[in-house]
């Protein structure tokens, strides 16, 4: 299953991934921040909205793992015929 | 249970169909749960804009709302970190990085409590941005309060030894939805701090 | 006695939990200095009442208890006494589902009936316009209930597991709780005429339901509620489909009725959210001050109108799909054909969750939207009928040449098609805005949508009902007053509503009291026909009741049907299938006398006997 194919990483690996993710957060926050002071209209919605999406996608990517579900969906639109999990 | 449920892998296989596991299951519920959610969340955002256009009044305090920003993000870390730790066996360590992720949360609700007192005075719930701006963080709050409610039955049972290696859900389960929380932040932030022009507001603006 | 303590104590923790979280909200109310405002002491005593009587009922004991880390105790009573508690058996939710619905069915038909002898003629006589306005919003709630909830919560729990060779839903406690959400709803909502009564209608429009009586606000809680009960559900049939379905059983052998509740479960776990919040938004008006309609600060009423109708508009979707799945499932095992055109089917179903999505405006061409929006809501709305013309027709080709085996359940079946016809013809005119503009607010729109709601979900519901009674009380109901029951509902249904149309097109307007002496004539006519179609349920509940005590015994698969739910005993013992069952082929195969649905593999233990799968 997919989850367990982190389960041959090392813990330490695995915390500085999170780190990593949590610095880009950090720096996309930091970057909304400024393109508020700096751009209006449109155009400082279209950032704002790009970088929450990202951050978003961060999140449910590498703290959610939504692969976790999301790779059933293909079994499922195949009919699930001759798939066997683990 | 588990030779009938050996019995049922076994028949999966041979009819050509797939076993899912109640750890799967469970996942799947949270995940169902958590989109019913975000349409809640989208619902919300999108009345902010009704209502109170795309402008912010100049009241709001930035410093504070990247103060909670910063808070929560830290705090994802921390439950992301505890998550990690049950996985390897860990109880030390997740019960640790739970209770670092109960305490960030506390002090997210410190600041949510002070933003309240400042925007009482500056933009009352009766106004038309205090309207959407105490909504949002109103049902932001509820669920960051059952989140660490959440946390706190989970410590509780890391504390018993509850958890390891192979079965973890309960971390694993608090962990996601503690995300989600900070997820749905991601957007509430921009939506009620950065977006459009600061102007002044008057209480009845 | 022991079947009602649960039930005992459920009510005195209600009691407890509405003193306690009312005097916290007085309490804040007082330190707030607004001694005014007695709506947040009802709200916050009404939320810990709520709390209160979930854990009486069970959800500490058999759930919360293992969160401390304390064993639980399941709920475990033997006989009739397991309907009254907090059973996580999904045969005794749907039971329970269905029995609570049928009664809030009969109590709301009543309702209409209070309505019509009011209307019998022009001026008020019997009711006085609150009191009208209040019996109308009451009809509209509880059937929108009633027509959210019997099929999903009532029909869905209790077949769909045995369809898809499950042994109960994925989250069993989930489904306990979310039945045992519905009492208070009812609770409230008879309330709300002792409380001042609501004057807005089921929709509950802001500003007046923001500054009517407090019996909007226990409507506006009562509505939440049952939509937390809704999404609940939804999330719950979801993961069993995906989950929990039999060795075999792979997406192209699902019965149909399980696609459409697949389909339906969609739309309730993610639309329903946009109504809570729609309804939230003016309990906050009333119970903190907000301010979301209020044109002077920004604020704008047409936002309630977008909010409720993206969640309302699917919702009728919710209660049409599984009522599709029924006629279908019906037609193909009384005419013992396949379900025609199966995968267009499916496609139909989620073109119809799809469409449902961007069609809500509709409801708002008269209501000052802007009117660039008038055009693409008219076409996507007539868009919609597409899909549900492939229903239809895959309906109609069920039938065609088929070899028709009329018993109640088909009959009922075959109403939904010929009353879904006018439904949906009917539905052009008020999809299309040039006629809308004119029909909007009148009897012709009461008339529409009773003809899709009762003319298919009602019939449908009915056509269940018959269909799986021998499954659920292993008794037969007595065949001739079904069929005294059918020709009465189908002739007089249809003799009431057609008059609508005619008034409606005339101009009558709906909810109000009154109207123009012109009318009287027709609406004695429909006054008088209701009347009757009211007493065509005599013989349905007195069929049900009494069948259930004295019918015999139906055996464990009277219709020959060769779908799972029929090959396990008639009622199902509580783990469902004393065998796992195998699923090799669609369950359709009517006409070949090789085909098979299913099988009981001698690898997993006993061989059960295949109860008259074979025609």
């Amino acid at each position: 299953m997919t989850t367990d194919s982190h389960a041959n990483e090392t813990q330490r690996t695995r915390n500085k991934r999170g780190l990593i993710v949590l610095i880009a957060l950090a720096v996309l926050t930091v970057v909304e921040f400024f393109v508020a002071i700096w751009f209006e209209g449109v155009l400082q919605l279209t950032l704002l909205g790009v970088s929450a999406v990202l951050k978003a996608l961060l999140i449910a990517h590498y703290f959610m793992h939504w692969r976790q579900v999301l790779d059933h969906i293909p079994d499922i639109a195949a009919g699930d015929a001759d798939v066997v999990e683990d | 249970m588990a030779m009938t449920d050996l019995i049922h892998a076994d028949l999966h296989e041979r009819y050509g169909t797939k076993a899912y596991s109640s750890l799967t299951m469970h996942r799947l519920g949270l995940w169902l749960f958590i989109i019913s959610d975000a349409f809640f969340f989208t619902a919300l955002i999108s009345s902010r804009y009704f209502v109170s256009g795309t402008d912010r009044p100049d009241a709001l305090i930035q410093e504070l709302g990247l103060a909670l920003t910063a808070v929560l993000l830290l705090s994802s870390l921390s439950a992301y970190r505890s998550e990690v730790a049950a996985s390897h066996g860990d109880t030390e360590g997740a019960k640790r990085w739970i209770m670092i992720t109960i305490i960030a949360g506390f002090v997210f609700l410190g600041g949510v409590v002070f933003e309240w007192y400042e925007a009482f005075h500056d933009f009352p719930p009766g106004s038309g941005f205090g309207t959407t701006f105490f909504t949002l963080t109103g049902i932001h709050t509820t669920h960051v309060i059952s989140g660490i409610i959440l946390l706190a039955f989970v410590y509780r049972r890391a504390a018993k030894g509850e958890y390891g290696p192979g079965h973890y859900w309960g971390v694993e389960g608090a962990a996601k939805y503690w995300h989600f929380v900070d997820l749905a932040w991601v957007f509430i932030y921009p939506t009620l701090y950065l977006v459009g022009e600061s102007v002044e507001m008057g209480a009845h603006g | 006695m022991t079947a009602l303590k649960p039930l005992g104590r459920a009510i005195l923790f209600a009691l407890i939990g509405f003193l306690i979280g009312a005097g916290l909200s007085a309490a804040l109310v007082e330190a707030a200095g607004r001694d005014e405002m007695k709506e947040p002491i009802i709200a916050g005593g009404y939320m810990f009442a709520l709390i209160g009587w979930l854990f009486g009922v069970g959800v500490w004991g058999s759930w919360v208890r293992e969160w401390f880390g304390a064993t639980v105790k399941p709920f475990h009573i033997e006989g009739w006494g397991r309907y009254l508690g907090f059973s996580t058996d999904h045969k005794v939710i749907g039971v329970q589902y269905g029995v609570t619905t049928i009664v809030i069915f009969l109590l709301a038909g009543a309702l209409a009936l209070l309505m019509r002898i009011e209307l019998a003629d022009a001026n008020s006589t019997l009711l006085s316009r609150t009191d009208y306005n209040t019996v109308m919003g009451l009809h509209g709630i509880m059937m929108i209930a009633v027509a959210v909830a019997a099929l999903m919560g009532g029909f869905a729990n209790y077949v769909m597991p045995l369809m898809i060779g499950a042994d109960d839903v994925a989250f069993p406690r989930l489904n306990a709780l979310s039945f045992w959400i519905v009492p208070p709803v009812a609770v409230l909502l008879i309330l709300t005429p002792l409380f001042g009564g609501m004057d807005t209608g089921w929709t509950g429009y802001p500003p007046l339901s923001s500054q009517g009586p407090t019996g909007n606000l226990l409507f506006l809680m009562a509505f939440t509620t049952f939509g937390l009960s809704s999404i609940l559900g939804g999330l719950n049939f979801l993961a069993t489909i995906i989950t929990m379905r039999a060795p075999g059983m792979t997406w192209s052998r699902i019965p149909i009725f399980v696609w459409a509740v697949f389909a339906a479960s969609l739309i309730s776990l993610t639309a329903t959210q946009f109504v809570a919040y729609a309804l939230l938004m003016v309990i906050f008006e009333r119970v903190f001050g907000m301010h979301f309609f209020d044109g002077t600060i920004g604020g704008d009423a047409i936002l309630f109108e977008h909010v409720f109708w993206f969640y309302s508009h699917p919702a009728v979707y919710v209660m049409i799909l599984p009522a599709f799945g029924i006629e279908l499932e019906i037609l193909s095992h009384f005419a013992r054909k396949p379900v025609f055109a199966y995968k267009w089917v499916v496609r139909a179903f989620f073109s119809i969750v799809g469409l449902s999505f961007v069609v809500w405006a509709h409801h708002l061409f008269t209501s000052g939207m802007s009117s660039e929006l008038h055009g693409p809501f008219m076409v996507l709305t007539e868009l919609i009928s597409i899909p549900t013309g492939v229903v239809f027709l895959a309906a109609v080709g069920t039938i065609w040449r088929g070899r028709l085996w009329l018993k109640t359940p088909m009959l009922f079946a075959m109403g939904v098609i010929a009353n879904f016809l006018i439904g949906g013809l009917t539905g052009l005119y008020v999809a299309d805005v040039v006629t809308d503009l004119n029909f909007q607010d009148t009897y012709f729109v009461v008339a529409h949508f009773h003809y899709t709601i009762v003319g298919g979900e009602i019939f449908a519901l009915m056509g269940a009902i018959y269909y799986w009674y021998p499954k659920i009380t292993g008794r037969m109901y007595s065949e001739r007053l079904g069929r005294i029951h059918f020709i009465g509902m189908m002739v007089l249904y249809n003799v009431t509503f057609i008059p609508m149309f005619i008034v409606g097109a005339q101009g009558m307007n709906r909810r109000v009291a009154d109207y123009p002496a012109e009318f009287e004539n027709l609406n004695m006519f429909i006054t008088v026909s209701s009347l009757l179609l009211g007493l065509a349920f005599i013989p349905f509940v007195y069929n049900m009741v009494n069948s259930w005590i004295r019918g015999r015994k139906a055996g464990d698969n009277p219709w020959g049907a060769r779908t799972l739910e029929w090959q396990t005993t008639s009622p199902p013992p509580e783990e469902n299938f004393e065998t796992q069952p195998v699923v090799v082929e669609d369950p359709y195969g009517y006409g070949d006398p090789d085909a098979k649905h299913f099988e009981f593999p001698s690898g997993s233990g006993h061989v059960a006997e295949p109860a008259g799968g074979d025609d």
